[in-house]
This record gives C-alpha cells, structure tokens and sequence, in this order.
C-alpha cells in the first residue's frame, strides 16, 4: 500500500471500527437491528453526544475538561429542584445556565490565572460534585412535573412514518442539531476555522492576530453549556436529578471524541468524527447490555478498544512523521 | 535543566542576601508552613485535635491516597503525566491477594497481589514509553480493562478474607501505630531513595523536564517510562493490598476516586504535575493536609457533601499558589 492509503486508513480507521463493530452486532444480536435496541442505542449516544459536541471543541482547542460529568448532576439537580418554584422550562434553562457558569469559572481559571486545565478542571470536577450533593442534600430529587420530563422523549411528530417516527425525539433531534450547526460552525465560518489553529499552534495563532485567550475561554464556557444541557435532558427524561450520576461519564465523552479521531494534543479533528466515536461507544455498549455481558467483561471490551485506538495513532503518528521527515508525504494535516 | 535538582533547595546557586533570601525561603516552605497553620487552627479549635488518637485517625484516613500519591508523584516527575490506572491496581492486587491465599497462603496472596499491579504498570509502561501512546488515555484505557480481567478470576463478586492473620495484618498496631502507617512510612523512605540517591531518580527529572534534551544526552528515557510506570502501580498495590485486609475483603471499586486523589496531593504539595521536579516530603504534605483539612471540616461540623467544595477550591489555591511564588 502506498503511504498515501495508509494515512486515509489511518485517519479514517473510526469508519471501520463503526462497520465492524455493526456487522459484529448483526451477527451476535439480531435483536439489535430491531426499533427500540436502535432507538436506545441513539438515546445513549444522545447524552454522551451533547456532552462530546463541547468536549471536542475543548481538546481541539488543545485542552481538556474532567468536570463534565460532575455539571451532568449539578444541573440534573438544579432543572428538577426548581421546578416547583419557577416553573419546568425556566428551571430548565437555569440548568444549562448552571453548567455554564461552570464553564465561566473554569475558562477564567485557564486563561486569567494561568493553571492547567487537567488541574482546573480536575478540581471543579470534585468542587462541583460537592455542589450537587449539597444542593440535594445527597438524595435523589424528583421533578414536580413528570410529564414536561417525559416529554424530551416523545415523538414529536407521532409515529409519521412508522419507523423513522420514534427517532424524532426532542432529545435525539437536539443532539443532532447541535452537532451539525457545530460542525458548520467549525468548517464553514472563521472564528470555528481559528479553534483549530489555537489547538494546533497557539503561539502561532497569537501571533498572527487570533485573541487565543478569549477563543480558550469560550471553549470552557460552550463545554460547560453543553453538559448542562445534556445533564438537563437527562435530568428530564428521568424525572430524576440524581447527584452521584455521570461520576465516568467525563473520562467516557473524552475517550469518545478521541476514538472518533481527535487528537488529544489539539487543532487536529472534527464533529463528524466525534458522532462516529459517540455511535461506537454507544453500540457497543447497547449491543454488550442486550446480549446480557457481566459489566466487567463490557470493560474488558472497552478499555481494550481505547488501547487499541491509541496505540494505532501513536504507531500512525511516528511513521507519519518519518515519511513527512523523509518527504515521502505531505505534511498537511487533516482537519475534516 | 539536565542539572535541576528536585524540590526545595533547587532555585538557585547564587548566594543570596536579606530580603531575597528570605523571599526564597518562603517559596520553598510556603506549602510547610500552610500545614502547621492548619494544624495551629486545629489545636485552637478542638482540645482533641492535637491527641494522638485524632493524630492516628487522620493518618488512616489518608493512607491510601498517601500510597496512590507517592506512585503518582513518580509518574508526574518522569513527565509520563498521570496514571488514572491506580484504581485498578489497587482494586486487582486486593483481589488476586484475597483469590489466592487460600491455596498460596498469607505470603504468596501477598507476592501475587503486586505482582498483579506490576503487570498493569508493565503494561502503561511499555504502551506509554517505547509506543509513546498519550498517557490520559492508555491509562484509563488499563484501568476498565484491568481491573474486568481481575474479575475474571472471582466472577465479579466481592472476594472475602479467610485469614485470620491476614484480617488483622493491616490494623494491628506496633508501638501504638497501626501496620498500614509504618508500612507507608516505608514506601515513603524507598521512594525518597529512589529520587534522590539512585542513578534512576538521577535520570527521572531531566526526563520529566525535556525530554528530548534527557534523550540526547543518552538517558535511556524508555527504560525510565517503564519504570515509573512500574513503580507507581506496585506502590498503589501495596495500599490495595493493605485495604483488602482492613475491609477483610476485596471488590473492584475498592480505590475508585484514589487517582485523582493522588494528583489533588502531589499538586497541593506543589509538585510539578508536568515534570521536572518534584519530592516525596512535598507529596507526604500534600497528602496530610488534605487529612487534616477534612478532619478539621469535621470538628467544625461542616457536612461531609460540601467538603469536596472545599477540596476543589483548595486544588487550584494550592497550584496557583505554587505558580506565584516561583515567579
């Protein structure tokens, strides 16, 4: 094979993961090609998904978020908590705003104080956790409107066309709505095309005139929004906001977007490839639960997908950079 | 670089005078004297505080995190970053100790049980160092994985001690002090060996301070990954080891949460998270001062959900802190 198709595999592996890991789960459940196994399928990747649509900006800015799924509770708790006295839908909006502001603190921290992000980020995880469990005095908190909750999963337009009906969810839409205007957003317009070049060089970016800081604040800011919004919807489809939820579901969306093809080190991905990551997580783990595994061999199976990922780009990246050193390939890097 | 000693004394070398010898002084020990501050707030607030049983209550507390922060303080001066695998390690040595005592007997459980956490270390080490994977991901990848392959072996249920000797091992106190605590005074003295007079500890900050620098001037850098790696899951699973026999039993969440405990430590220690320096009285510190904090929270009455606030904030005070005063 020429150097040239082994790049296209290379950065185009997460296609194959996806096909093999489908054609797998064809095989060994064929339940799972049935509507409500692909229904719950989407639903997962859903959640995981909004919180990736943030956390891809983030790493492709070129740094990192732990506190995702400790913003997940916080504003479970806080949408669900209020309801009863502002009403669903401004309780709702509160709980966005609540990851929001976590957002705001934690891009303050990186960009006015100057701390790494895995630190920041690390310690809002524990700090915001402990905001959940206080605000619900460490116990569930249930919605005083079920049916608002229930409505994020019911089909907006019924049972249109009998199939594809079920998936119009809000929950489900919301997902993708976000994911593709951030993708058109990333591609299309100049302020996304600059998040790639702070990621990927940010003195470089400094010095040809992007306001790097403000582009890493906002980066914190949008990830925060997005958790809260993920951590809202499933507060709601709950009915439930639970303080001790998504205490994984961090380290889960940042294993999500790089198996996808992000590259941890920035300026280097998309949000095509992170709904790629976010539908493999979500498969596997769907098919793995309706095929009954015991949770630990589900680990198994998914810390050795992380291994294997990780060890093809780093494998991929050095001979990469060999070939680039010897001139035998561009050195272009692919951003779509 | 290359010649930057760990931790305190390595600022300068150039003979200092008055204010600015005192201004060195205070950067080097800030993070000293914040603990006997806290430990003054203590006495202040509570007779009880300074007793010795109070004293022992918090070294138990933070034992285990104490073990998880003296591997990780390995990890992060080598450069290799964090190992989020602790858990693992801690959770798999317990186990594999607990499954095969009963056959092998107290010695052989134990052998094997870090023989378990030196395999997951083998493992980052090699991924990590020779394939130069990103080490967030190896490791977290290790740990779900590890920690499912230990399980293979007990059918996912919680593993109980049979050993009368082994249940009492970790508690039992000599001279007043339980095992675990002289136990983890000694990994502390092995480590602080290992840093600071073994040709490996020579080799462990340039690595962590420029890699490519280390490895130019002929630091075997990949021998060196390995080997952090290594040590730092044998360390965490002694302390999985010690916690089975505490709990008398061994399940795998057994050390969850304990690697972002070892990072919160090393850093409020004011290590260097990215490299190049860092000490074992440092970390020790920074492991203290979280006990204590937490066991002041208590004697004030503050609900154990809000500590974690406080932890949080107490993160980014310490490393920004730390970030100041070296400026």
């Amino acid at each position: 094979m020429s150097p040239r198709t082994l790049r296209f595999i290379a950065e185009n592996r997460i296609y194959i993961f996806l096909a093999v890991a489908f054609v797998f789960a064809l095989i060994f459940i064929p339940d799972i090609r049935s509507v409500p196994a692909l229904k719950n399928i989407m639903a997962r990747a859903s959640i995981e998904g909004i919180m990736a649509v943030g956390m891809t900006v983030v790493i492709l800015s070129g740094q990192l978020d732990l506190s995702v799924g400790s913003v997940l509770a916080l504003s479970g708790v806080v949408a669900l908590g209020l309801q009863g006295d502002i009403g669903p839908i401004p309780a709702a909006l509160v709980g966005i705003a609540a990851g929001g502001l976590v957002g705001v603190v934690n891009g303050a921290l990186v960009v006015k104080a100057g701390i790494n992000s895995f630190i920041v980020t690390l310690a809002a995880m524990i700090a915001v956790r402990g905001v959940a469990t206080t605000l619900s005095d460490a116990a569930p908190i249930r919605g005083a409107d079920a049916s608002f909750g229930a409505s994020v999963d019911r089909a907006l337009f019924g049972p249109l066309v009998e199939q594809l009906g079920t998936f119009l969810t809000p929950r489900i839409l919301i997902f993708l709505a976000l994911l593709f205007v951030a993708h058109l957003f990333l591609l299309r317009v100049r302020q996304g095309r600059n998040v790639y070049a702070v990621g990927g060089n940010v003195e470089a970016a400094r010095l040809s005139g992007i306001p790097t800081s403000r582009y890493t604040f906002a980066a914190f800011v949008f990830c925060g929004l997005c958790a809260g919004l993920a951590g809202t919807i499933l507060g709601l489809s709950l009915n439930t906001g639970s303080p001790v939820v998504g205490a994984d579901s961090g380290l889960r969306v940042i294993a999500a977007v790089v198996i996808g093809g992000t590259a941890l080190t920035g300026g280097s991905g998309s949000m095509m490839k992170t709904l790629m990551g976010v539908l493999l997580l979500a498969l596997v783990t769907t098919a793995m639960n309706q095929a009954a595994v015991q949770v630990w061999v589900q680990g198994i199976v998914l810390g050795t997908i992380l291994i294997i990922v990780v060890l093809i780009d780093a494998i991929y990246s050095a001979w990469r950079t060999r070939l680039v050193i010897a001139g035998q390939l561009g050195s272009t890097r692919a951003v779509t | 670089m290359l010649a930057t000693q760990p931790g305190v004394e390595s600022t300068t070398s150039v003979p200092l005078t008055g204010s600015a010898r005192t201004r060195t002084l205070i950067q080097n020990y800030a993070i000293f004297l914040v603990f006997i501050v806290l430990l003054l707030l203590g006495a202040l607030l509570s007779d009880r505080f300074l007793s010795t049983q109070n004293l022992l209550n918090i070294g138990q507390s933070v034992a285990f995190t104490g073990f998880a922060a003296l591997g990780m303080l390995f990890v992060t001066s080598s450069g290799g970053f964090v190992d989020l695998s602790i858990p693992a390690s801690m959770a798999a040595s317990g186990i594999i100790a607990l499954a095969v005592m009963p056959t092998l007997g107290v010695l052989g459980g134990i052998i094997a049980g870090v023989v378990a956490g030196i395999v997951i270390g083998l493992v980052n080490g090699i991924l990590i160092g020779v394939f130069r994977t990103n080490p967030v991901l190896t490791t977290l990848g290790t740990n779900v994985a590890a920690i499912g392959i230990s399980l293979i072996f007990t059918q996912g249920d919680i593993v109980y001690s049979e050993n009368e000797f082994f249940s009492q091992f970790a508690q039992d106190r000599t001279l007043g002090i339980p095992h675990t605590l002289w136990i983890l005074a000694a990994v502390a003295v092995v480590a602080h060996v290992i840093l600071s007079n073994t040709v490996l500890g020579r080799w462990i900050y340039p690595t962590g301070g420029n890699y490519a620098a280390a490895r130019a001037a002929g630091v075997p850098v990949r021998r060196v990954m390995v080997s952090v790696f290594v040590i730092c899951a044998a360390f965490s699973a002694i302390g999985g080891i010690l916690l089975a026999s505490i709990n008398e039993s061994a399940r795998s969440g057994a050390g969850a949460g304990q690697e972002f405990n070892a990072i919160a430590a090393v850093a409020i220690g004011g290590n260097s998270i990215f490299g190049g320096a860092g000490t074992v009285p440092r970390t020790i510190i920074g492991v203290l001062i979280v006990g204590v904090l937490n066991n002041l929270m208590i004697l004030l009455g503050i609900p154990a959900e809000s500590q974690n606030i406080v932890k949080g904030a107490l993160i980014v005070g310490a490393v920004f802190l730390d970030l100041r005063l070296r400026k």
